[in-house]
């Protein structure tokens, strides 16, 4: 009987590895940071960062700001969320919707029965902020407890 | 207890004791426990083979219409006999679809006035099509079902056609890594920077354009489709099956900033998303028709505003598990893992979209390009 028993035990232990096992997780090595960004001082919800790798063998990364202004970032084709560590400039968007006479769009209800207006993306931060080339914000990721914090201006 | 076995022998009786019973079930659950995922993953194997023989077959086709016109299927026809019409509509007779083909030459109830009107005669831009559009749903030839079309592992794939979602399909034809507007705002259609492209006239693409190799090229691949039924329930919130609206794909890595950190498999509850992905294949529009090679398999798909027209990333994914299937300019099938190098994903797509550099976008992107002068090739 306590060998039935062994077998049986056995035979669960290794359905357990088998089942927990599997399933390869692609992460790059990506490190999950966190950042804060502000304008004039202010948290603005919604803003697209952008890391720019400075080697462009690296992946690029990227998140959006909730009510505080603060963000994680994720990295294309990476199973965790993160940056991969190195060097980055980073780029940042503000976007509103805005009809083609560029009125904002308050009401984004969706009808799929109807033809829907036409709607555009319009971004209400400086355009220096837009090329990674041009950027002057620069951070080296080392590790998760780096720190992206960064505060932009309004003005052009 | 103890001697359950030794006693049963010694008495020589015959029958099991609950004991014994509830032992063997229990292995036997085990074994089958066992068993049943290997059952499961090889039904999987098998939907992933057909989905590779379709992509085969639609490939084959597109070399069979080679053969008769002596260039490539235009992603969507922009001349004056057949308006704003995709590539698998031009390739129908290629694949034993000829009934539907011949009622759609034919005319009939697709062509309100004669087919072959000067161009002059449409209604607005060139590319508006002044008879019935691919998004015409009283048009019965735009719901014609084939299986090759459709990849089985898909599990929304086959869904019934709703009222205003005619026509499923998986397969798409390749831009290679340009982010390009469909015609309303790309009236020469000639920034493609993959196999096909446009046709204003006389724009299509023979393969002799394909420098890059045929067999290190990108014809075709897969894309997940979104249910048909309007409101399913978080679909469009899937970044597998919803596309992020009002992100502009000039700098494809933002888009991807909209995953959820917390859940990568979705996108963030203030996101804009639109559910068009598998509908209209009759449709040449980009984002009906098309696939970008800029980010990498299974990653987002986002379009720059809520006109479907716009330029837009739509990248090659599936319920295969790591990848999808692609088939290459020469005919071959083969399967993409998403770890696959995708280079720097916040390149300005800007300055390649129309222009001949090598692409930005690592071994994925210089599959997707036709003549960039690489020859990076996958297995």
């Amino acid at each position: 009987m306590k060998k039935i028993l062994l077998l049986v035990s056995v035979l669960c232990c290794v359905t357990v590895l088998f089942c927990c096992g599997c399933g390869p997780k692609n992460t790059f090595g990506v490190v999950d940071v966190q950042g804060k960004i502000t304008v004039d001082g202010e948290p603005v919800e919604g803003i697209s960062v952008t890391m720019a790798p400075a080697d462009p063998s690296q992946r690029a990364a990227a998140g959006v700001t909730d009510a505080e202004g603060k963000f994680r970032v994720v990295t294309p084709g990476a199973k965790v969320p993160g940056v991969m560590p190195g060097d980055y400039s980073l780029t940042f968007q503000k976007e509103i919707w805005v009809t083609a006479d560029g009125s904002p769009v308050e009401n984004l209800e969706y009808d799929p029965s109807k033809p829907e207006p036409k709607m555009f993306p319009k971004d209400l931060l400086p355009t220096k902020y837009k090329d990674a080339k041009l950027s002057e914000c620069k951070v080296t990721v080392v590790d998760k407890n780096t720190k992206i914090e960064f505060d932009l201006s309004s003005k052009e | 207890m103890k001697n359950v076995l030794l006693n049963w022998r010694k008495r020589g009786k015959t029958g099991f004791t609950l004991v014994e019973l509830l032992v063997v079930i229990a292995i036997i659950g085990i074994l089958i426990g066992l068993l049943l995922p290997a059952v499961q993953a090889a039904r999987e194997a098998a939907r992933r083979m057909q989905c590779t023989n379709n992509l085969k077959q639609l490939a084959l086709s597109v070399h069979n219409f080679y053969d008769v016109n002596n260039h490539l299927p235009p992603i969507a026809q922009n001349n004056s006999t057949f308006s704003r019409v995709s590539w698998m509509i031009m390739i129908l007779p290629y694949i034993e679809q000829s009934a539907a083909w011949d009622e759609y030459a034919a005319g009939g109830q697709i062509y309100l006035s004669s087919p072959g009107n000067p161009q002059s005669d449409r209604t607005s831009s060139t590319c508006e099509p002044y008879q019935a559009a691919p998004w015409d749903w009283s048009v019965s030839i735009w719901y014609t079902n084939f299986s090759s079309k459709i990849c089985p592992s898909d599990p929304y794939g086959n869904d019934a056609a709703a009222q205003w979602f005619p026509g499923r399909t998986n397969y798409r034809a390749s831009l290679g890594d340009a982010t390009i507007a469909s015609c309303y705002f790309n009236p020469d259609g000639s920034k493609s920077r993959g196999p096909f492209q446009v046709d204003n006239g006389n724009t299509t693409r023979k393969l002799s354009y394909i420098t890059d190799g045929t067999s290190n090229t990108f014809m075709l691949a897969e894309v997940p489709t979104h249910a048909t039924t309007s409101g399913a329930d978080d679909q469009t919130f899937n970044i597998k099956t919803g596309i992020l609206t009002g992100k502009n794909p000039q700098w494809a890595s933002t888009c991807v900033g909209y995953q959820d950190p917390n859940n990568l498999k979705s996108f963030i509850s203030s996101a804009v998303t639109r559910p068009w992905l598998g509908r209209r294949w009759c449709d040449g529009l980009y984002i009906y028709s098309s696939f970008n090679t800029v980010l990498p398999p299974n990653s987002v798909h986002c379009i720059y505003s809520t006109s479907d027209a716009e330029r837009s990333i739509v990248t090659p994914g599936s319920y295969h598990s790591g990848g999808c299937n692609v088939a290459m300019c020469d005919g071959s099938v083969k399967f993409v893992s998403e770890t696959i190098d995708c280079g720097d994903s916040s390149a300005d797509n800007d300055n390649y979209r129309g222009k001949s550099g090598k692409s930005p976008y690592g071994v994925w992107g210089a599959m997707g390009t036709a003549a960039a002068g690489e020859t990076a090739s996958i297995n």
